[in-house]
C-alpha cells in the first residue's frame, strides 16, 4: 500500500506532463493546466497519506524495475522513503501545488501557457524522484532532470536574449558541479566494488542502504578516497545550491517566470544540494574536512549573498541573493555536523531552515510576482514605491514573508535561524572551534544584513510616496483571488510553521528516527542565542527604516560614501562575474576561436580539398567531352586496347 | 601447307582495323558509316572462317544476320544524314559538336531540392537564434514560395 | 600489384610475336601515316608511303608459302587491304567509297574460298550492290564539287594509327599463339541439330538453307523483322523532319 502510494507521488506529475505536452501540441490552450494541477494535487495527497501512515523511522523501499545490469554493476529503479525524504517531500509537492495554482493566474496571457505547465509537471516529477531516489545513480539522473527543467523554465521566454543567455549560464555552471558529482559517484562505486567484491547478483551497490551499511569498511580501508568522494559530492551540492563560488547562475535565473523563481530557484530545486549532503550524512560524518569546508563555503556564501542583496535595486534580484544567502545558512548548519553528537541537530536545523525558507521565500517571490504583474514588469526599487494602497493584500503577504525572512520573532525564519545559530555555537566547542567561531560571527552579521536588505526591499516597495511607472497602465490592480489565496496559504505557513515545528520538535523527532542521525540527548534551547538573534534582527529592521524612511534630516543629507560604494559593488556583483570572465571564460573563448580557426582552415580545408578532387577530375574529363564522335571513339578504342591486352596476355 | 584459319582471321582483323581507323580519322559523316560497314565486313570474314573451321553453318548464318543488321544500319544512317543535312548543309562531324553538353547548356531536368538547398541553405540546419521568436518568421511558407518561384523561373528558361 | 611485381613480361607485350610480323606492322603503320599526309600535300610523300606499305606487304607475304589456294587467298586479301588503304587515304569521298567497294568484292572472294558461295553472292548484292549505290547516291546529293576542309583533313590520324597498330599487334599475337583454336575438323559438340556439314560437296547450298530455316528459323525471322522496323524508322525519320520543314 505504502509502496503504491510512493509510486503515485512521482508518476502522477509524469502523466500530467505527458498529457500537457500532447495538449500543447494540439493547441488546446486552456486544458493542460487542469491536468497538471490535478496531478500535482494527487501527488500532494499521496505524500500526505504516506506521511500519515509512517510510524517508524525505518526506510521503506518501493521496488520498480531493474534499470541497468552489467556484471557486478547493477542499478535498480526503486523508491526509498525514510524520515529525511518525508521531511522534504511534503514541501516539494505542497509548494509545487500552490505555485501551480498561482501560475494559472500569472501565466494566463502567455502564449506558452500549456508548455509552461508541461515543463512544470516535468519538474515536479523529477524533483519527487530525486527526493525519493533509492540509489545514488538514480538521484544523479533526476538531479540532471531538475537541471533540465530549470534550464527550460529559465529560458521559458526564449525570445529574450537575456533569458536564453541566463538559461545557458545556469546549465553550464551546473555542468561543472555535476561533473564532480558524477566523478564522486563513480569513485564511490569503485570503492564499493572493492569492499564488497563478491556481492550477490541482485544487489545494487549504489543503493543508499548498501552504501550506509558499507561505510565502516569503506572508512577503514580507503579513508582518503572517502574524503575525496565527500569533496566531489560537495562540489555537486554547491553547484545545484548556488553556493560560492558557483553561485553566479542563480541571480540570472530570475529571467524565468516569477512562479518558477519561487518554486525552483527558491523553494525546492536549489535545496537539492542540502538534501544531497543530508542524505549522504552517514558517509560525510567520517570526513570532517568536507563538513568544515561546507560550513566555510556556506558562511562565505551567506555573507556575499547578503552584501550583494543590499546593493541590488531589482526586487527579484534582492530575493535571489537572499536565497543564495539563506542556502549558505543551510550549508553552515550541515557543516556543523563535524562532531558525532551534533550530526542529528545539524541535519535537523538545516532541514528546519529548508522548510521554513521554502514557505517564506515562496511567499516573497509570489508577492513580488504580484507586484510585477501590477506594475507592468517593472520591479526596480528606484521606480516603484508606496504600493501599500494599490496592492493592499500583496502588501500584507509580503510583509509576513519579509518579517519571516528577517528573523523577527515569532515568525518562521526566527526559529530556524535560531536553530542554526545554536548548532554552530555547539560546534565551536569541538576540535575545529576557531573556524566555527568565525563562522558564527559571519552568521550573525549575515542575519543582521538579511534583516536590513529584506526590510529595505519592503519599505522601498510598499511604503513612502506612491510612485507607479508608466508601464503599469492606467489602473494597476490587485492580482486574482486564486493567486492571493495560494500566497496566503504560504504566508500562513511562514507565520505559524516555525513556531509549531520548533515547539513540538517535529523535525527533530523525524530526523532523529534515522539511525545514523539519532539525537543524543535533547536539543538544548539557548535563550542567549534567541535574544541575540532577535536583537540582531530588530536592529537590522531599524537600520533599514532609517536608511529608507523619508526623515527630513536624512533626505537632505547626501547618501554616505559607504552606501554608494555598496550599491556599486552590488550592481557589479562583487566583480565575481568579471573575475570568472578573465579566469575561465576568456581563455575558453580564445581556445574556441583557435579551434574554430583550425576547423575552418584545416578540417574544412581538407573536406573541401576532397570535394575538389572530383571537381578537378571532372574539369579534366570535361575537356575530353568535345561532342566529336571520333575523339569519343578514340578513347573507346584506347580502352578496348587495354582490356584486350589484359584479357589475352 | 594448306590455308590455315589463322590466316583468314588475320585478314579479318586487318579489315576491322581499317574500318576502325576510318571511323577514327575520317570526318565525313557518310564515310564514318562506311567505316562501320567495313568493320562489320571484317567480323563477317571471321565468322565465315570459323564456320569453315568448325565445319558447320553456324558462322555463315551469323554472317547473314550481320549482313541484315548492316543493311538496317545503312538505311537508318542515311535517313539521319539526310535529316541532318536538311538542318545544316554540311557533312562535317565537327559541325555537330554543339549537340554535346557544355557549360551553359545544362540539362533541363534539375533537382529542384538541391538547387533550393544551395540557394537558401539547408533549412534543417537552421535553428532559431536565441532571443528570436521562431513564429515571427514562418520558415516553411517562405521555403514554399521559394520553390514555387524557382519552378516558374526554371520552366520559363526551359522554354526559352 | 603482386602480379605486376612478379611478372615483368607485361613490359614487353609483343616479345612472343615473330620479328617479321612486328616489322611488317610497324612499316605498314608508318607507311599509312606518311601516305595519308602525302595524299594531301605531295606526291613524294605518297610515293614513300606506298613504298613502305609495299615493303610491309612483302615482308608479310614472304612468310606465307605460295601454294595454289594460298595464292588465291593472298591475292584476295591483298586487294581487300589495298581497298582499305584507298578508303582511308583518298580525299575524294567517291573514291574512298569505291575503295570500300573493292574491299567488299575482295571479301566476297575470301567467302568463296571459305566454302560460302551463298554468302559471297549475298554480300556482293547487298553491300557492293545496294549499300554502295545508296551511299554513292547520298554522296552525290550532299557532296559539293569542291573538296571541303572535312574531306581534306583527318581527325588525329597519328594517335589513331598508333592505337590501332597496337590493337592489331595484340590481336595477331592472340591468333598466333598455339592452341588458341581447337584442331580443325574435329567433331564439334556445339553443332546444331540439323547436322549439316560443309564437307558434303554437292549439297552446300542445301545444307545452308536447311540450317537457316530449321535451326535458325527464329533468328532469321527476327532479322527480317529488324529490317522491316528499320525501313519504317528510316521513312519516319525523313517524313517527320519534312513536315517540320513545312
Amino acid at each position: 500500500m505504502i509502496s503504491l502510494l510512493l509510486w503515485v507521488v512521482p508518476l502522477a506529475p509524469l502523466v500530467g506532463m505527458l498529457v500537457a505536452s500532447l495538449l500543447s501540441l494540439t493547441g488546446a490552450r486552456r486544458a493542460g493546466h487542469y491536468v497538471v494541477i490535478g496531478a500535482i494535487g494527487l501527488s500532494t495527497a499521496a505524500t500526505l497519506l504516506v506521511l500519515a501512515n509512517c510510524d517508524s523511522g525505518a526506510a521503506q523501499t518501493a521496488w520498480g524495475y531493474r534499470w541497468l545490469h552489467a556484471g557486478s554493476f547493477n542499478v535498480n529503479i526503486s523508491l526509498r522513503s525514510d524520515p529525511l525524504t518525508l521531511t522534504l517531500l511534503p514541501i516539494v509537492t505542497g509548494v509545487s501545488f500552490l505555485v501551480a495554482c498561482y501560475s494559472v493566474g500569472y501565466m494566463t496571457h502567455d502564449r506558452g501557457f500549456t508548455r509552461y505547465f508541461a515543463i512544470f509537471a516535468g519538474f515536479v516529477f523529477c524533483m519527487t524522484m530525486l527526493v525519493l531516489a533509492g540509489n545514488l545513480l538514480m538521484l544523479y539522473a533526476f538531479w540532471e532532470g531538475v537541471g533540465l527543467c530549470s534550464y527550460l523554465l529559465i529560458g521559458f521566454w526564449y525570445q529574450r536574449p537575456s533569458a536564453a543567455a541566463a538559461a545557458t549560464k545556469a546549465f553550464l555552471v551546473n555542468r561543472i558541479a555535476d561533473a564532480g558529482f558524477l566523478a564522486g559517484i563513480l569513485l564511490l562505486w569503485r570503492l564499493m566494488t572493492e569492499v564488497r567484491p563478491d556481492v550477490h547478483d541482485e544487489v545494487s551497490l549504489l543503493d543508499f542502504g548498501q552504501i550506509f551499511a558499507a561505510i565502516g569498511d569503506l572508512t577503514t580501508s580507503h579513508p582518503s578516497s572517502v574524503t575525496l568522494v565527500g569533496f566531489l559530492l560537495l562540489l555537486g551540492a554547491i553547484g545545484k545550491s548556488a553556493q560560492f563560488p558557483l553561485h553566479v547562475w542563480l541571480p540570472d535565473a530570475m529571467e524565468g517566470p516569477t512562479p518558477v523563481s519561487a518554486l525552483i530557484h527558491a523553494a525546492t530545486m536549489v535545496t537539492a544540494g542540502v538534501y544531497l549532503l543530508a542524505r549522504m550524512m552517514p558517509l560525510l560524518v567520517h570526513t570532517p574536512a568536507v563538513l568544515v569546508t561546507a560550513a566555510s563555503l556556506g558562511a562565505a556564501t551567506a555573507l556575499i549573498g547578503a552584501i550583494l542583496a543590499l546593493g541590488q535595486t531589482d526586487l527579484k534580484r534582492i530575493l535571489a541573493y537572499s536565497t543564495i544567502s539563506q542556502l549558505g545558512y543551510m550549508f553552515m548548519a550541515i557543516g556543523s555536523a563535524a562532531e558525532s553528537h551534533l550530526v542529528g541537530p545539524a541535519v535537523a536545523a538545516a532541514m528546519f531552515h529548508l522548510v521554513t525558507h521554502a514557505f517564506f521565500k515562496a511567499t516573497l517571490f509570489l508577492s513580488a510576482g504580484n507586484v510585477m504583474h501590477a506594475m507592468g514588469d517593472v520591479i526596480d526599487l528606484r521606480r516603484i514605491a508606496g504600493l501599500r494602497q494599490v496592492l493592499p493584500v500583496t502588501h500584507g503577504l509580503f510583509l509576513v514573508g519579509a518579517l519571516a525572512l528577517a528573523g523577527i520573532p515569532p515568525l518562521a525564519g526566527f526559529w530556524s535561524k535560531d536553530a542554526i545559530l545554536a548548532v554552530i555555537d555547539d560546534a565551536t566547542h569541538g576540535p575545529a572551534g576557531t573556524i566555527y567561531r568565525i563562522i558564527f560571527v559571519i552568521a550573525a552579521i549575515s542575519a543582521f544584513l538579511t534583516a536590513v536588505y529584506t526590510m529595505r526591499a519592503y519599505f522601498g516597495t510598499f511604503l513612502g510616496k506612491k510612485s507607479i511607472p508608466e508601464e503599469a497602465g492606467h489602473h494597476p490592480h490587485e492580482a486574482h483571488p486564486t493567486m492571493l489565496i495560494a500566497i496566503a496559504v504560504l504566508a500562513g505557513a511562514s507565520l505559524l510553521a516555525g513556531g509549531i515545528l520548533a515547539s513540538t520538535g517535529a523535525i527533530d523527532r523525524m530526523i532523529g528516527q534515522i539511525p545514523s542521525l539519532a539525537m543524543e540527548g535533547s536539543h538544548h534551547e539557548s535563550s542567549t542565542i534567541m535574544i541575540l538573534s532577535s536583537a540582531i534582527s530588530l536592529i537590522g529592521l531599524f537600520v533599514a527604516w532609517i536608511s529608507m524612511a523619508p526623515f527630513p534630516f536624512l533626505a537632505s543629507s547626501k547618501p554616505s560614501r559607504l552606501w554608494t560604494r555598496l550599491q556599486e559593488i552590488g550592481q557589479r556583483r562583487l566583480y565575481i562575474d568579471e573575475i570568472y570572465a578573465v579566469l575561465f571564460v576568456r581563455p575558453a573563448e580564445t581556445l574556441s576561436h583557435l579551434l574554430a580557426w583550425m576547423d575552418s582552415v584545416f578540417i574544412d580545408g581538407m573536406v573541401g580539398m576532397i570535394a575538389r578532387v572530383p571537381t578537378a577530375l571532372g574539369v579534366l574529363a570535361r575537356q575530353r567531352q568535345t561532342g566529336l564522335i571520333p575523339s569519343y571513339s578514340l578513347m573507346m578504342v584506347a580502352g578496348l586496347v587495354v582490356i584486350l591486352y589484359w584479357s589475352t596476355r | 601447307m594448306t590455308l590455315l584459319t589463322e590466316h583468314i582471321l588475320v585478314a579479318g582483323a586487318v579489315l576491322f582495323a581499317a574500318g576502325m581507323l576510318g571511323f577514327l580519322t575520317r570526318r565525313s559523316l557518310i564515310l564514318l558509316f562506311l567505316s562501320l560497314e567495313l568493320m562489320l565486313a571484317g567480323v563477317s570474314v571471321n565468322l565465315v572462317a570459323f564456320s569453315r573451321h568448325h565445319d558447320n553453318y553456324q558462322g555463315q548464318v551469323f554472317a547473314i544476320l550481320v549482313l541484315s543488321v548492316a543493311a538496317c544500319e545503312a538505311a537508318l544512317a542515311l535517313a539521319l544524314i539526310v535529316a541532318l543535312y536538311r538542318q545544316r548543309p554540311t557533312l562535317d562531324v565537327k559541325s555537330w559538336q554543339s549537340l554535346r553538353e557544355f557549360p551553359g547548356s545544362e540539362p533541363t531536368q534539375v533537382d529542384l531540392d538541391a538547387v533550393e538547398m544551395m540557394e537558401m541553405g539547408d533549412p534543417s540546419l537552421k535553428l532559431t537564434p536565441a532571443g528570436k521568436d521562431p513564429l515571427v518568421e514562418p520558415m516553411p511558407e517562405r521555403l514554399f514560395t521559394g520553390i514555387h518561384d524557382l519552378r516558374s523561373k526554371k520552366g520559363a528558361s526551359i522554354h526559352d | 600489384m603482386v602480379i605486376l611485381a612478379n611478372q615483368t613480361d607485361w613490359l614487353y607485350p609483343f616479345a612472343d610475336l615473330p620479328g617479321w610480323s612486328l616489322l611488317s606492322l610497324a612499316c605498314g603503320a608508318i607507311g599509312l601515316v606518311v601516305l595519308q599526309e602525302g595524299m594531301r600535300s605531295s606526291h613524294f610523300l605518297s610515293t614513300v608511303g606506298w613504298l613502305l606499305i609495299g615493303f610491309a606487304g612483302a615482308v608479310a607475304g614472304t612468310h606465307v608459302r605460295p601454294e595454289p589456294d594460298q595464292l588465291l587467298f593472298l591475292a584476295f586479301s591483298l586487294t581487300a587491304s589495298l581497298g582499305g588503304i584507298f578508303f582511308l587515304t583518298f580525299r575524294q569521298p567517291v573514291h574512298a567509297a569505291l575503295g570500300f567497294a573493292q574491299t567488299v568484292l575482295s571479301m566476297c572472294g575470301l567467302f568463296f574460298l571459305q566454302s560460302a558461295p551463298f554468302l559471297a553472292a549475298a554480300t556482293m548484292m547487298v553491300y557492293a550492290g545496294a549499300t554502295i549505290i545508296i551511299f554513292l547516291f547520298v554522296l552525290m546529293f550532299a557532296q559539293r564539287s569542291v573538296l571541303e576542309d572535312h574531306d581534306l583533313k583527318l581527325h588525329a590520324p597519328r594517335s589513331a594509327i598508333f592505337l590501332i597498330t597496337i590493337w592489331l599487334a595484340i590481336v595477331v599475337r592472340g591468333i598466333a599463339q598455339p592452341n588458341v583454336l581447337p584442331p580443325a575438323s574435329q567433331p564439334d559438340l556445339r553443332r546444331p541439330s540439323s547436322n549439316e556439314t560443309l564437307s558434303v560437296e554437292p549439297s552446300r547450298m542445301v545444307g545452308f538453307g536447311k540450317a537457316m530455316f530449321t535451326d535458325y528459323l527464329w533468328t532469321v525471322e527476327l532479322a527480317g523483322s529488324l529490317l522491316l522496323v528499320a525501313t519504317i524508322g528510316a521513312v519516319a525519320i525523313s517524313q517527320k523532319l519534312a513536315r517540320e520543314e513545312a
